[in-house]
């Protein structure tokens, strides 16, 4: 519907660093199987066909199905092992996440855990090469992992769901490349 | 239609559609077009065009379905003109059985679904930055020109248009759902709702800095807001925040002297409260507190409403408002209100133990940069004939506020103390 079409300012989103590798255009693979009331636990007798409480069906509901990504990137405060000396509990949640955020219908598209960010190596404008990452604090990117969900409210109750030892979770939308429909 | 109507009418229903419309009106529009901006210019110049159809035609009996009716009309007009393209970012909402056939259907005036609330909630959204959440609120619930926003955040208009926009984009790009939040988030959504209009009645209350200590049309506003609140979603907090606001507003004429000084609570002219508004806020404290455990707004609604109702201010019920407060900071432990405890305390117990207490949160340094921290603490040295010392607190307090009211108060404290001392 009409979603897709490009408002033509092009730049309402101004972060638009990754073209090229958009391999998530019209992937839109949402199933339209909508097990997702479990998000709203007000209730789990919702049928899913969008009349239900207007607290859950969102996104599917105005426009066929349609989701959004986020990527969600976890900081953590570094350890010199990185994830090797994650507590074996958190690495359990960590794979346990995809299917407690399915249940809650949403999506894990894909994720990333990083080496600790001593291993890093920066490279200002195209040129300079220095140690370390890009920028320097207590608290690095330990992993990315990138999310399928109807809205921010939903994406930001799947995000709770990351395991964190000691430090917590950026929400951010991807840029949506959908293409013009003609 | 009530036939046609003299300019002068005209322009005071259009006025008065605007302040009382403009949310419904805006919040209606804003469901068919999933786009705030293009929801705005419409309802914007639906307004224009009622002064002259409202002229010609009179002025309608439901002038809020008129305006929705002619916000949609502009609305749909833009979009098949193709002079705004629809966003490929829409706001997001539940589709209803009544809305499949035609989006765009304007419908029967009583079909139109007030979504003020939704409104609400999407500009006060957590994801926004409070600051944002105040603008967009005056800006889209309110219809207050950006201007007049800009004046009151002390900026620039273009740097609020610019805030405003940003605000917008990112309500669109990050798909912050234009929905009543679920029951689950709702405590925590709407004590975002509950901050955002008591610090707007902050900014008219007690300017941060300028001339105006009272900027009456923002607190309004502000009180306005509470009240549309109280009538969607009557919840104990929202009753105690509105209780507060009246309250206070109650004694806005007292506040400063013919001057334009400030004065304080004790000196001030009670026969000058608004004793109809102080009934009225009592009454929703009281509604409140049937309620359950009390929350922050209404236990401050509650001490509020007991220095409105003392005959003097030696006859505050001190010892029952030293109570609240004792209930307030742990619903809400800040050092500010640790400093008013304190003062409450010195009324209980006397001004030594209050100043011991001023003296714990000085220590703390918390509330370094809080002019109200000094001026107590000098207030307190003054009863227990500490003037010099009194001098030395006023001082500190003199430099740290920034309101010419307040400055003016302080400076007159300061001249009589250090008069007193030598």
């Amino acid at each position: 519907m009409g979603a897709d079409t490009d408002d033509g300012t092009g730049s309402d989103v101004g972060t638009d660093t990754d073209d090229g590798t958009d391999t998530d255009v019209g992937t839109d693979t949402d199933d339209g199987t909508d097990a997702d009331d479990g998000a709203d636990a007000d209730d789990g007798a919702d049928t899913d066909d969008g009349t239900d409480t207007n607290h859950s069906t969102r996104g599917d509901a105005q426009s066929g199905g349609d989701m959004a990504q986020y990527a969600v990137m976890i900081f953590e405060r570094e350890t010199p092992g990185g994830a090797a000396d994650l507590p074996p509990e958190v690495i359990e949640e960590h794979i346990a996440l995809p299917d407690r955020v399915a249940e809650l219908g949403g999506r894990i598209v894909a994720g990333l855990a990083l080496e600790p960010s001593g291993t890093a190596t920066a490279i200002r404008g195209r040129e300079v090469v220095t140690d370390g990452p890009f920028i320097e604090s207590k608290e690095a990117i330990a992993g990315v992992f990138v999310l399928e969900a109807r809205d921010l409210d939903h994406a930001l109750a799947l995000a709770k769901l990351t395991p964190i030892v000691d430090g917590g979770v950026e929400v951010r939308p991807l840029v949506d490349f959908q293409v013009v429909e003609s | 239609m009530t036939g046609r109507a003299a300019g002068g009418d005209v322009e005071r229903a259009v006025a008065d559609a605007h302040r009382r419309e403009w949310a419904f009106v805006l919040a209606a529009t804003t469901r068919t077009t999933r786009d705030l901006d293009l929801a705005e210019e419409a309802v914007q110049d639906a307004y224009v065009s009622a002064l002259t159809a409202w002229a010609r035609d009179g002025v309608p009996s439901s002038p809020g379905a008129w305006l929705t009716t002619a916000a949609r009309r502009n609305a749909l007009n833009a979009l098949r003109r193709g002079q705004i393209l629809r966003t490929k970012l829409p706001l997001l909402l539940e589709r209803e059985p009544a809305e499949e056939d035609d989006p765009m259907d304007t419908g029967e005036p009583d079909a139109i679904p007030d979504d003020r609330l939704r409104l609400v909630f999407t500009c006060c959204h957590p994801a926004l930055a409070r600051e944002a959440q105040v603008a967009l609120t005056l800006r889209l619930v309110c219809g207050v020109a950006t201007g007049d926003i800009a004046q009151a955040f002390l900026v620039s208009e273009p740097t609020m248009a610019a805030r405003l926009t940003r605000a917008k984009k990112k309500i669109a790009a990050a798909r912050i759902p234009y929905v009543v939040p679920a029951a689950e988030d709702l405590p925590a959504r709407l004590d975002a709702v509950l901050g955002v209009i008591h610090l707007l009645y902050t900014m008219g209350h007690t300017a941060p800095s300028g001339e105006d200590l009272v900027r009456a049309d923002l607190a309004e506003r502000a009180i306005g807001l509470a009240r549309m609140l109280r009538d969607l979603l009557p919840e104990p907090e929202v009753l105690g925040l509105l209780a507060l606001l009246i309250v206070n507003h109650a004694r806005r004429a007292t506040r400063t002297d013919a001057d334009g000084r400030l004065l304080r609570l004790a000196d001030q002219d009670r026969a000058a409260w608004d004793r109809a508004a102080i009934a009225e806020g009592d009454r929703l404290v009281l509604a409140a507190l049937d309620a359950g455990p009390p929350g922050r707004y209404t236990l401050q609604a509650a001490i509020a409403a007991l220095h409105a109702e003392a005959d003097t201010y030696d006859q505050t019920d001190w010892a029952q408002i030293l109570v609240l407060y004792d209930a307030l900071l742990e619903a809400w432990p800040s050092p500010v209100v640790a400093l008013n405890r304190a003062i409450a305390l010195g009324m209980v117990a006397g001004p030594a133990a209050a100043l011991a207490e001023v003296e714990r949160l000085e220590d703390d340094g918390a509330l370094a940069r809080y002019h109200y921290l000094p001026a107590t603490k000098a207030d307190l040295l003054v009863r227990l004939d500490r003037r010099a010392e009194a001098v030395a607190a006023y001082r500190a307090a003199l430099a740290l506020a920034d309101n010419d009211a307040e400055r003016a108060f302080l400076i007159a404290r300061l001249a009589e103390c250090a008069g007193a001392a030598h």
